[in-house]
Formats: structure tokens, sequence, C-alpha cells
């Protein structure tokens, strides 16, 4: 057979003197079929063999590839529009080996702050917001065209409480403005909750280079105030929202569910009287709920039309003695929302599924259901020092997709559970199908701090300790220079894994 | 109750009919036919033979749920699949190629009406699954240069074009 033949036959030109070719004779629609059983070495090295399969795996393979193994990063959505499917999967492969392999640039974002803070991060598709005492700084999430690389850039410090600068922000949640990213919930330490504007678009004022060089400090701004809402005198700890639907939090347990998008209705409000810490809301449960973390324990709360249920539906229980509850999240983004995930006083990160039947004996029939956790979570290593901040990776990019993983249950395929803990700056990631095999990393080295804020996307764990926000990226050609201009980055991340 | 099926090569078999309505195509056909028997110009005898083997052996399997075309990329097959599908390449590929025709044709034409495409994933098995499965088996860990020798592929790459592709695929070699 002479080499270099070109291969152009189809199905129908088949004779008996052919038979060898029968393979790629396949009818396209049953080769695109085959390709879902190829891993990514077989399709790379099938899409070498010839020029018919080269344009079968490059046009159509690598993206049924990506569909099964990529996890949505909305901060490098730009980026990732300008790869093609072949360089999709490279990437999407890469990043998920590198969560395994413990691969990642890790780096802050700001020069320390000169006192410690107890700061909260938000994330948007556009834009990552730091609350650091009563300033928010922004960095947006941008595209260097030339160098075809992510830049993320910091935009301005904006004050939200220009009256009251004594008093920390709390909670720091992004409203939906149709895809701008620029409106946001604000809830401070007295007691004061408002809806601010980000006053972005504004043409700033031009400067000379030398001016510019001397002002290497991003511009403070005041954000404007759009509404306030009436929440009474206790001191908001803790906020959380869905769409415009939102829950505030006082230290003594006085919940306030709000609509954003209408100031002027007073909040529900429902006083527990429960000292407590945290709070999450999930309205997209069949019963919609919201979940306190008190200083015993997670109680859950029926919401429905804009109402909280007077009593819990259900008790989340931990080691079996009264526990505090820092922080509540869900455990899988897209997936089942009837999952909760808890960070605890403890060192424990426990998950809980409220669909669940295994439940502690009631004490008595006036009492909620205690339902004890469906998966205990701990670094072995340091399993003493409370968890303080939550988050979990694994999100797939497009609706329909999530529904079918909902089926199928392949999202719990690099789906990791994400902690931050109380003491030397501990990033603690678990791997919910293997979590006995799983890592922790010591982020931002220097800071003797808890890691008070946390959020996860496909490729990028963005979070803050006590003196500054940090970013690690597991992106396989993630580089310093994508992140803001610094004069002594910290790169330091030392790993260590919690087999014992 | 029985069917008369004839082959490409003018063989005749007598299949059962709860065996046939494993078979998507013969089940549609044998609403319009009525006694007659029923052609099949594109599969030759020892196709069928197998076909009918396979679905004799999982006539009582319930029927598999509602396939969206999603599956993970396990490649496991039962034992007595594997003994089944262990066959010459040309074979594998024929099997292959008349369980497509014998199922997925008429998918085409009743595609939306739910039901029956629940009917017609249970034979789609042999062509979807287990067939392609095996040759993913093939495939799996070879080089292109091995890929192209145990299928025949004549490669018709320029030596630059060949050298790109290596390139472009050097991620996916050892990692």
């Amino acid at each position: 057979m002479p080499p270099n033949q070109f291969i152009t036959r189809s199905r129908d030109t088949i004779d008996d003197n052919s038979r060898d070719y029968l393979f790629t004779s396949l009818p396209v629609e049953l080769l695109l079929h085959l390709f879902h059983f190829l891993d990514h070495r077989s399709l790379a090295a099938l899409c070498a063999t010839c020029t018919v399969f080269n344009k079968l795996v490059v046009e159509t393979g690598w993206k049924d590839f990506c569909r099964f193994i990529h996890r949505d990063t909305p901060s490098e959505t730009q980026r990732w529009q300008s790869l093609t499917w072949g360089q999709r999967a490279r990437e999407s492969h890469l990043i998920n080996a590198g969560w395994v392999s413990r691969r990642f640039l890790g780096r802050n974002l700001n020069a320390p702050w000169r006192s410690k803070h107890l700061p909260i991060v938000a994330l948007s598709p556009s834009r990552l917001v730091v609350a650091v005492g009563h300033m928010v700084t922004s960095y947006r999430f941008d595209y260097d065209h030339t160098r075809q690389a992510s830049a993320v850039k910091c935009e301005g410090n904006f004050v939200v409480f220009q009256d009251e600068p004594t008093f920390d922000i709390t909670g720091l949640t992004f409203l939906p403005d149709g895809g701008k990213n620029e409106m946001l919930l604000v809830s401070s330490l007295n007691g004061t909750l408002v809806r601010v504007q980000l006053p972005l678009g504004i043409p700033q004022q031009k400067h000379s280079t030398n001016q510019r060089r001397r002002q290497s400090q991003p511009p403070f701004l005041q954000a404007h105030r759009t509404a306030s809402y009436p929440v009474g005198n206790g001191s908001l700890r803790a906020l959380a929202s869905q769409g415009n639907t939102a829950i505030a939090l006082t230290s003594t347990g006085t919940l306030h569910l709000l609509n954003a998008a209408t100031p002027w209705i007073p909040p529900n409000q429902l006083a527990t009287g429960n000292t407590s810490w945290s709070t999450h809301l999930q309205l997209t449960a069949s019963l919609p709920y919201t979940a306190i973390g008190t200083a015993k324990n997670v109680s859950i709360y029926d919401v429905e039309q804009g109402m909280l249920s007077r009593k819990p539906r259900a008790i989340l229980s931990g080691p079996g003695r009264e526990t505090p509850v820092f922080c509540i999240g869900e455990y899988l983004p897209g997936g089942p929302p009837e999952l909760i995930t808890s960070g605890w006083y403890d060192g424990k990160v426990r998950i809980h599924d409220l669909r669940c039947s295994t439940r502690q004996r009631k004490t008595s029939d006036s009492e909620p259901p205690s339902l004890v956790p469906v998966m205990t979570l701990s670094d072995p290593w340091r399993s003493f020092d409370p968890v303080y901040s939550l988050a979990a990776r694994a999100q797939m990019s497009d609706e329909s997709e999530r529904e079918r993983d909902r089926i199928t249950g392949l999202p719990h395929q690099h789906h990791y559970v994400i902690a931050g803990s109380a003491m030397h700056s501990v990033v603690c990631l678990w791997d919910v199908r293997n979590p006995s095999d799983s890592w922790s990393t010591y982020v931002a080295s220097g800071d003797r701090s808890p890691i008070y804020s946390l959020k996860a996307e496909g490729s990028r764990i963005w979070g803050a300790t006590q003196h500054r926000a940090f970013v690690m990226d597991f992106s396989p050609d993630a580089h310093q220079t994508e992140f803001p201009l610094l004069e002594n980055p910290s790169t330091y991340n030392s790993t260590y894994s919690h087999v014992r | 109750m029985s069917i008369t099926i004839v082959t490409s090569d003018n063989e005749q078999f007598c299949v059962e009919k709860l065996v046939a309505q494993r078979i998507a195509l013969i089940e549609d056909m044998v609403e319009n036919a009525g006694d007659r028997p029923i052609p099949l110009p594109n599969v030759t005898a020892s196709v069928l033979r197998k076909i009918l083997e396979y679905c004799e052996h999982h006539k009582n399997d319930p029927l598999p749920p509602y396939d969206d075309g999603s599956r993970s990329r396990t490649t496991h097959i039962s034992e007595w699949d594997q003994k089944f599908i262990t066959v010459d390449q040309e074979m594998l590929f024929e099997i292959i190629l008349a369980a497509n025709y014998l199922e997925m044709k008429p998918l085409l034409y009743v595609r939306l009406n739910v039901p029956r495409v629940q009917c017609l994933t249970a034979c789609n098995a042999v062509a979807g699954d287990i067939g392609c499965k095996t040759v993913a088996n093939m495939i799996k860990g070879k080089s292109p240069e091995e890929i192209r020798k145990l299928f025949n592929i004549v490669n018709n790459f320029t030596p630059e074009e060949e050298a790109q592709i290596r390139k472009e695929a050097e991620w996916a070699e050892d990692r």
C-alpha cells in the first residue's frame, strides 16, 4: 500500500476488497459516539493518525471531551472564549490534574494591610470585591489580547460607610444588576444594611505619566448608596443573598429576610435569641430554606413567600455537644440544594443532607428533628483548629449540562470542598470522592492568621487573611503578571498531604 | 409466536417475537408486514446470528432507562458481553454497523417519541456500548503509529503537519 494515500472513502464506496478500511469508514455518528469512551491520550493519538480523524477530533472530539471534565471559571471567561476546543481540552485536563497534584500559583493581591482585619470576599463573573474595615477594594477581570492572558486589575477602593468609618463591614454580596456586577449589598457592625452602586465607568482625571507614577495607589471613591434597609439596632454579623432575596443576621440571632429590590417593604423578622455566627440562603431547594450557624449547631428555617417559619424545620447536629458553627455554604454549586456544608469550632467540616432520614432520636414531639451528618471532613494535622470559611468547586457552565450531571452524578468528579482554617493561613482541600487522600496548603505565608473568607471557581480559589487577599490559580499557564503588580508579592506556598 | 426474517444472503431466520422486539427496526416492520417475511438487505446471516444471540441472552433484561447521550468514560464490559464481542475486527465492525442500521435508522423516524426511544436503546447496547467500548479498549494506550497499524489507517499528513500535531498534543502524553 503506498504511503500518504488519502483516505476519502465513505461507507458507500466500500467494496469487498476494502474491508481493511472498515474503521475509517464507520459513519460519522458512530465515530463520534465512540469518542465518548476515549480518554485524552487516546483522543490525542487518534487525532495524529490521519486527516480524517484529525478533523473529527479537532472539530468535535475535544468539545465533547470538555463537556465531561470542564469546570467553569467565570473570572476567566474572556480568555476561555479565545481558545480552540483542543486548547480547552488541554487546559481543563491540566487544571484538574493541578488540583490532584497540588500544582498552582498562589500569591497575594495586595501589599499587607497595616492593621488586622476580618475581610470578606465576594465574587461575580466580572469582578472580585474585598471588604476591609469600612472599605471595599474592587478587582476587575480583564483579558489582555496582545499577551493572550487574563488580567486581574485593581480598579479602586470604595468607601461605603463614610459617616461611620469605625464600623467594619460584616457582610458583602453582589445583587443582580443585569450582568454589570456593580451593585452590592453591604452590612456593617453597627447594624446598617445598604445597597450601593460602585462608581465605575466614571472617567477619571487624566494625569501626566509622572503624576501617575507617584499615584501608584488606586483611587479612593465614594460608593453611591442607592437604598438602605431598616433592620433595627442589632450589630449585623452575617449576610447571605440569592438573587434579590437576602438574609441578614445579628449576633444575637435575629434574622431579617428582605427583598433588596423593594427597600420600602420592611424585612420579615425572626428573633431566635441564640448567639449566631453565620448564615446561608437556599431558595432553589424544593422547600426553600435559610440556615443559621449558632453557638450550638445549625438551625434550618423555611423561607416561604418572603416569610421565615417561626420554628426551625430541622437541626443539623455536630459532635454531640453544643459547638459553634462559623460558616455555612452549599456543598456543590449547581448540585442538589438540599446538601449543605458547615464549618465547626471543633475543626470539622460537616455535610448534611436535608432529605436524609437518618436522624437522632427526638427528645420530644415539639422539638425539630436533628439530622446527623452524611459526611465529616477534617485535616488530621490540624484537627483542633476551628473552620472559619468554606467554598466548593465543581460547576458546569451550562444549565442543561448541570441538569444532566445531576442525574448521572458526574459533577462529583473533580469536586472539592475547600475550608479556611483559624490558624496559620491554612486552606484545606478535600476531593469528596476520596477525602482521605486530600491536602492542605499554607497560603500567603507570613500571616499566622485565620482564612476569613473563601470563594472557588474551576481554576481559582480566592480568599483573604487578616492582612491580605490572595489567589490560588491552578491554570497551567497562570503567571504572576496576570495579577496586580506588587513590590514584594508573597508567592511561597507549602503544601502537605492529609495522609498520615 | 415467531417472525421470519430474510438476510441479504437469503437465509431465513425464525425468531421469537419477544426477541425480535428487542430490535427496533424489525418491530417497526412487523406492524406493516403482517405474515410476510421481513427482509434485511443490509445484514448478512453471520452478523444477524450474532445479533440474535445477543438479543436472546438479553431478552429478559429490563429496558435501560432513557438515554440522553450522556455516559461516563468507563469502558467496562460485562463478562458475557466480553465473550460475545471477542470476534475478529471485521465481524466487530460488521456488528457495530448492523446494529446501527437496525436501531438508529428507525430512531430517526420516531424521534421525540420517548416510549419508543426507550425500547430502541435496548439493542443499541450492541452498537453503541459494547462494540464502541471494545474499539475504545483497542485504542487505549497506543501510539498514533500503532493505531494506524491496527486499523490499516494510511498516514496522509505532510511531515510538517505531523510535527505540528505532535507538538500540540504533547500535554496529553504523560500527565
